[in-house]
């Protein structure tokens, strides 16, 4: 049943993407209020099947939450993101971000719907996985993905209307876009919040590891490359505060950043192999 | 950077380690750098016996791999070279900047003067109908304005007296930043402690056994005497309905001197801690136990037997003997099965064959001499497979982790909030007073900016009433 509304989920995310992209076109108001209504839509349907999903693993007698392989974190992903976009959209009004933030919860979504490598059932959990950490740890990782994510759509926008705004160029799509100094601050403040929830999930799974395993790191593929994560992005806020790094590059770190956030979450587990390899499944 | 190079020249070599080693490009650079080097133990696996690597490396690409620390990075010179530059960098950046930020701790503006007020973007000024002859009576009204300690200033201006009234908020936030650089300063001291002082190993414990040490890991399985005994008294474990395991555990005793002295039902993600040693559940399996199985004998005779797997026994009789050599959990995937060894004596040759514990039909089908063997049941015994870890600097790294994330949520959510009130005589309008109101925050300015809104629309009201 849970599976069925993710589904349904993924093609109203898909909808929601196509009238944000649609909104940098015609910028009517009435577009961006459309699309940001489909988005609420499509999360609270999400929510409810996820609570749904959580609900029918306890039937099954196999209670857990539902954060637990590739299929279920996918979900939790699109999930967080759209949470944190829903926030900035509405704190900053900046529906225009839309096109460039949603296209990444939609993936994630066609991503577990889609690829058959993905196992949608809800399966139990192995010992290792019987913790009360695995929510702060989980929840920690991926809000702070998210954080992430919005990130690297601000900063793509961001490096579009720099451009735009170097050539000294006026009008066309990118004239309505929010000033290059408003989406350089959006970069940093996001990931002002992405860093210090990536530290948590990092500190977290550190401790869980020492209560599972009697060791807090292992260097495992994983967790080194969740520390390459934090390395990048310590750089960007170093970065930051010396002049030569603003602007451009120091938005193209946010981009390598979000790049290393997607192997550390996938890539990982596809290609190289380790503790989380559960998570592949 | 201009600056920089000539500093460097004027204060000579110590000036120019600390101008190298303080700079933010070098922070970068060792930043990335680590998050490239760190790939390399991601893509060629970390620690393997050497078999195991010769299995897909040559001999030559081994030694090449080995001697430059590839097989091993985390803990090769350079690895550690590059953290300790970092540390370096840390450490001189933060000695080089701290005294500007401590300054701004200790020595808070309580007056607002004109290079003050000109260098601020947030300035309000306003018109009073005349300065109160007690500044104290406006101190106590301040908290209307803007909620915090306000602090009274007199100074003696150009055309009289000046009031200068000063509050702020979240000053200690400047450190946030040092306090992250220091804990990752701590969170190095517990991974340098942990490897000096700490040991890891494991050790595996049948079934209602007890014992005194345990084995280091890696090519050579050295082993550490323990101080007191521990003993495995029971060793259970479930079974999801797709055959994973749920949970196992381990009822384990600790015995100091001879007496017990902790007890705990140990499992995966619940340890038991004992005398600076902590023992994990970390793994579990069988070892040889009894086998019993049903030996036809030609005339009909059944003989239940109870076989000790290594252990040859001999049958009644002068039926010879009977010896299970091994068991397997799963032979040719059709479950657990017996290899024995028959020896009927009068002479024939010992032979050996499998029976199988799911297929007693199949003994029959392969009797020989008239006799067959049906296995009947495996009486397994499990021993529970601990790790075993000391390690003291672990409170030092939670320590460290702590500091990280509060001076992180100091760094980035909390900032120095200032503002400060002047009431002058006004220059232009002789016997009536003036009001200059400035403020400031390191951080998040929008919002700050509406606090200083707020408390302009406040002043207003005061213009006469003061």
């Amino acid at each position: 049943m849970n599976t069925y509304i993710f589904s349904i989920v993924t093609f109203v995310y898909m909808a929601a993407m196509v009238v944000y992209v649609s909104y940098l076109a015609f910028r009517r108001p009435l577009v961006a209020r459309f699309a940001s209504l489909i988005l609420l839509g499509g999360w609270l349907a999400q929510t409810a099947a996820i609570g749904l999903r959580w609900y029918e693993s306890y039937q099954l007698g196999i209670g857990h939450a539902p954060m637990s392989n590739l299929y279920e974190s996918l979900v939790f992903f699109s999930w967080t993101i759209i949470l944190v976009y829903m926030i900035i959209e509405y704190r900053y009004k900046l529906s225009i971000l839309g096109a460039f933030v949603t296209p990444f919860a939609f993936l994630g979504m066609a991503y577990a719907s889609i690829s058959p490598s993905v196992n949608e059932t809800i399966q139990p959990l192995v010992p290792a996985l019987q913790s009360n950490w695995l929510l702060s740890h989980v929840v920690s990782c991926f809000l702070g993905y998210a954080a992430f994510a919005v990130s690297c759509g601000v900063s793509i926008t961001y490096i579009l209307k720099k451009r735009y705004e170097d050539q000294g160029r006026q009008g066309g799509m990118l004239a309505a876009f929010p000033s290059s100094e408003v989406l350089d601050d959006l970069v940093y403040k996001s990931i002002a919040v992405g860093f210090p929830l990536l530290t948590i999930g990092i500190v977290t799974g550190a401790a869980w590891a020492n209560y599972a395993w009697g060791t807090y790191w292992s260097w495992d593929p994983k967790e080194t490359w969740s520390l390459i994560t934090w390395f990048i992005y310590a750089a960007f806020l170093h970065a930051r505060i010396t002049r030569g790094w603003h602007g451009i590059k120091a938005a193209m770190l946010s981009i390598f950043g979000f790049v290393a956030v997607i192997f550390t979450y996938l890539g990982v587990n596809l290609l190289l192999s380790g503790l989380h390899s559960y998570g592949g499944g | 950077m201009v600056a920089d190079k000539k500093r460097k020249k004027n204060q000579g070599f110590a000036g120019g380690f600390i101008a190298f080693f303080s700079s933010l490009k070098l922070t970068i650079f060792l930043l990335i750098t680590l998050a490239l080097v760190s790939i390399i133990g991601t893509v060629i696996p970390q620690n393997q016996l050497k078999e195991q690597y010769l299995r897909y490396y040559d001999q030559s690409t081994y030694a090449t791999l080995k001697s430059i620390g590839f097989l091993d990075m985390y803990h090769s010179w350079w690895f550690v070279l590059i953290l300790t530059l970092l540390a370096v960098n840390l450490i001189t950046c933060s000695w080089k900047h701290f005294p500007r930020a401590w300054h701004y701790f200790s020595h808070p503006t309580r007056i607002l003067d004109k290079t003050l007020e000109k260098g601020s973007k947030l300035v309000w000024r306003g018109p009073l109908a005349r300065i109160p002859e007690d500044p104290q009576s406006v101190l106590a009204r301040l908290p209307e304005i803007w909620p915090g300690k306000w602090q009274l200033e007199k100074k003696v201006g150009q055309n009289g007296e000046e009031f200068h009234f000063s509050a702020e908020k979240g000053r200690w936030s400047r450190l946030g930043v040092y306090f992250v650089h220091l804990s990752v300063l701590v969170i190095f001291a517990g991974g340098i402690i942990g490897s000096i002082f700490g040991i890891k190993g494991f050790v595996n414990i049948p079934e209602g056994e007890r014992v005194s040490q345990f084995y280091t890991y890696g090519d050579q399985k050295v082993p550490v005497k323990l101080n007191f005994e521990i003993e495995c008294r029971d060793f259970s474990v479930e079974f999801y309905k797709n055959g994973g395991p749920k949970e196992y555990s381990s009822d384990l005793v600790i015995y100091d001197q001879g007496k017990p002295a902790a007890h705990k039902v140990i499992e995966v993600n619940h340890p038991l801690s004992y005398g600076g040693y902590t023992f994990y559940q970390a793994s579990y399996g069988t070892y040889g136990g009894d086998v019993e199985v049903e030996l036809h004998l030609p005339g009909g005779l059944a003989l239940p037997l109870k076989l000790e797997v290594g252990r040859p026994q001999r049958l009644p009789e002068n039926w010879g003997w009977i010896e299970a050599l091994k068991v397997d959990n799963d032979y040719m995937r059709m479950g657990p099965a017996v290899l024995l060894l028959r020896d009927a004596g009068q002479g024939g040759r010992p032979y050996q064959y499998w029976s199988f514990l799911r297929f007693p039909a199949f003994a029959r089908q392969q009797s020989k001499n008239g006799e067959y063997c049906v296995f009947k049941n495996l009486e397994e015994r499990y021993y529970t497979g601990l790790q075993v870890n000391r390690d003291p600097g672990v409170w030092v790294v939670w320590t460290g982790c702590l500091m990280m994330i509060l001076g992180l949520y100091v760094a980035f959510f909390m900032s120095h909030k200032r503002l400060w009130l002047r009431l002058e005589p006004d220059p232009d309008r002789p016997g009536r007073g003036r009001l200059v109101l400035v403020g400031n925050a390191n951080k998040n300015q929008p919002s700050f900016a509406h606090e200083f809104d707020a408390a302009t629309e406040k002043l207003k009201t005061w213009k006469s009433g003061l």
